[in-house]
């Protein structure tokens, strides 16, 4: 399945973009407030946010290890999120990315010696990339509702200890349905503003909302914010 | 207006983010001369351009530091400083291409090979630079062939590398290894999320900072031992 997403889907608000430039929001001033929305709607305007996703049947689990094995291949999930994709009786990965012209944009400004507009157009390619993911990771769950089915949390190659190296396998599952993604020979995807992962189906499945406590990456500035 | 009033107004216009006379930031100063047309005054006086470098643009970077560091104000305004010092630098260049003037040293930076997070990257090369170095920033996913290309090319360099993912980490350890291998005289300096001073000892790199300013503390520390 593939989608283009239109620019109402994306949620790109001033105050996350504040957070991530480390201003508290009772202290931006007119002139930086201003620069942000002119330079979400211009990112917003030149960017093509995509998602493809395709649903495998049959994935094992093995808890005590952390894999899951699926069409002959073995992702080494980590048992974390192995747990939690356990009851799922078919699999969806997906690929999302917001292209490549806002970080294109970023990189012009930034040459120019614009850095702080720069900045604030890469953190929006950042945003609209996660944006992305919300929104595919939406629609594979309206998709499998209507089949009665419902999805988990969708976990990421990278996130809690699953090694990005698996995103070798990913993309050979998805074959050409990857929105034009390509990987490089070190897994990771171009545009860099790009997102894969996995989402369990099942009957018996739910999505649980993000539990930190049970993953070890103590460095994860996600943890617990969620 | 005398020459110390002249070098004090360039250290204001730097300070407070003051371009040129057409950039509307801050909102009052609109309209008056900033960064770029002082400097070219100041030069046209016959200041020394070493004389503006140190009594105005890096004391005045030396201030929005520690307002940084005093929550004073955030990354944009040190952004839009940054801006200002750059403009001034323009002037200057000729005199530093001559040897008449030097920059505090080099730093060759870049987030290394199988990562392509390079927000935190941007911010340390930007206010290292507006600090007074001299910045070569290799971009993303850089192997240790590219870092020894550049240290061969730039002797006197001091180099950072930045890893987001856990999985790059590993990889930091090898470019380490090869970099002090071909050169075991250069500075390596590292940093990322993921990344700690603890991780620094083991791998055998020279210095860690979690966010810009431990950068520029550490890179300044250099030239004081010397
Ligand atoms: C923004 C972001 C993205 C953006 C990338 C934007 C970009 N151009 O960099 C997007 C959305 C595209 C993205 C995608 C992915 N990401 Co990401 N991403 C993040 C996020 C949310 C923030 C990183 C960031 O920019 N922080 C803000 C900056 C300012 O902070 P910083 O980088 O730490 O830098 C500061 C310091 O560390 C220091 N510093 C940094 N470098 C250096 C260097 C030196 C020399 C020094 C001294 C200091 C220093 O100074 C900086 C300023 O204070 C982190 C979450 C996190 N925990 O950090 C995940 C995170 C890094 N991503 C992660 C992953 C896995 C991915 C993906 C692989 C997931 C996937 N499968 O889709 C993809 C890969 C994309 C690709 N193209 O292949 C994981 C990594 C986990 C791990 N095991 O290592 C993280 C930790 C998220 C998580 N919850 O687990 N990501």
């Amino acid at each position: 399945m593939v989608c283009s997403i239109p620019s109402s889907g994306l949620r790109i608000s001033t105050d996350n973009i504040l957070k991530s430039l480390g201003v508290p929001v009772d202290q931006a001033d007119d002139y930086l407030m201003d620069k942000i929305q002119e330079l979400i709607l211009q990112s917003v305007g030149i960017s093509s946010p995509s998602a493809c996703w395709s649903v495998f049947p049959d994935p094992r689990f093995l808890n005590e290890t952390g894999t899951m094995s699926l069409e002959g291949k073995i992702f080494h999930l980590n048992k974390m999120v192995t747990l939690a994709l356990s009851k799922s009786t078919r699999v969806a990965f997906f690929v999302g990315t917001c292209g490549d012209a806002v970080e294109l944009l970023s990189k012009q400004l930034m040459k120019d010696g614009h850095s702080l507009e720069g900045l604030i157009v890469d953190l929006i390619g950042s945003e609209i990339a996660e944006d992305v993911a919300d929104f595919v990771h939406k629609k594979i769950e309206e998709d499998m509702g209507a089949d009665g089915l419902k999805v988990t949390n969708r976990y990421s190659p990278g996130y809690c200890k699953w090694p990005v190296s698996d995103q070798q396998q990913l993309f050979h599952l998805l074959r050409d349905n990857t929105c034009g993604v390509q990987l490089t020979g070190s897994s990771l995807m171009l545009p860099i503003k790009s997102v894969s992962g996995i989402v369990g189906i099942g009957k018996d499945v739910k999505n649980q909302g993000y539990f930190c406590s049970i993953c070890d990456a103590d460095y994860c500035l996600y943890r617990d914010k969620k | 207006m005398n020459n110390d009033d002249l070098l004090t107004r360039i250290l204001t216009c730097v300070e407070l983010g003051k371009v040129n006379r057409n950039t509307p930031f801050p909102p009052d100063m609109k309209g008056m001369d900033g960064a770029d047309e002082l400097t070219r005054l100041a030069l046209e006086r016959g200041i020394k351009p070493s004389e503006i470098l140190n009594d105005a643009l890096i004391k005045a970077m030396d201030k929005v530091g520690q307002k940084f560091a005093d929550k004073k104000i955030f990354v944009p305004q040190m952004l839009i400083s940054a801006r200002a010092m750059n403009a001034s630098m323009v002037h200057l260049k000729p005199y530093f291409q001559t040897g008449e003037v030097k920059r505090k040293g080099k730093l060759i930076i870049g987030t290394v090979a199988g990562d392509l997070h390079d927000i935190g990257k941007n911010l340390v090369a930007m206010i290292v630079e507006g600090a007074g170095w001299e910045v070569i920033d290799l971009g993303v996913d850089v192997s240790a062939q590219k870092y020894i290309h550049t240290i061969q090319e730039h002797r006197d360099a001091v180099v950072g590398l930045s890893a987001l993912l856990t999985t790059t980490m590993h990889n930091m350890r090898t470019i380490v290894a090869d970099i002090k291998n071909s050169f075991p005289a250069v500075t390596l300096m590292i940093g990322g999320a993921p990344v700690t001073e603890q991780f620094r000892a083991e791998i055998g790199a020279d210095g860690y900072a979690s966010d810009p300013q431990g950068a520029v503390a550490y890179l300044n520390s250099l030239i004081h031992e010397v």
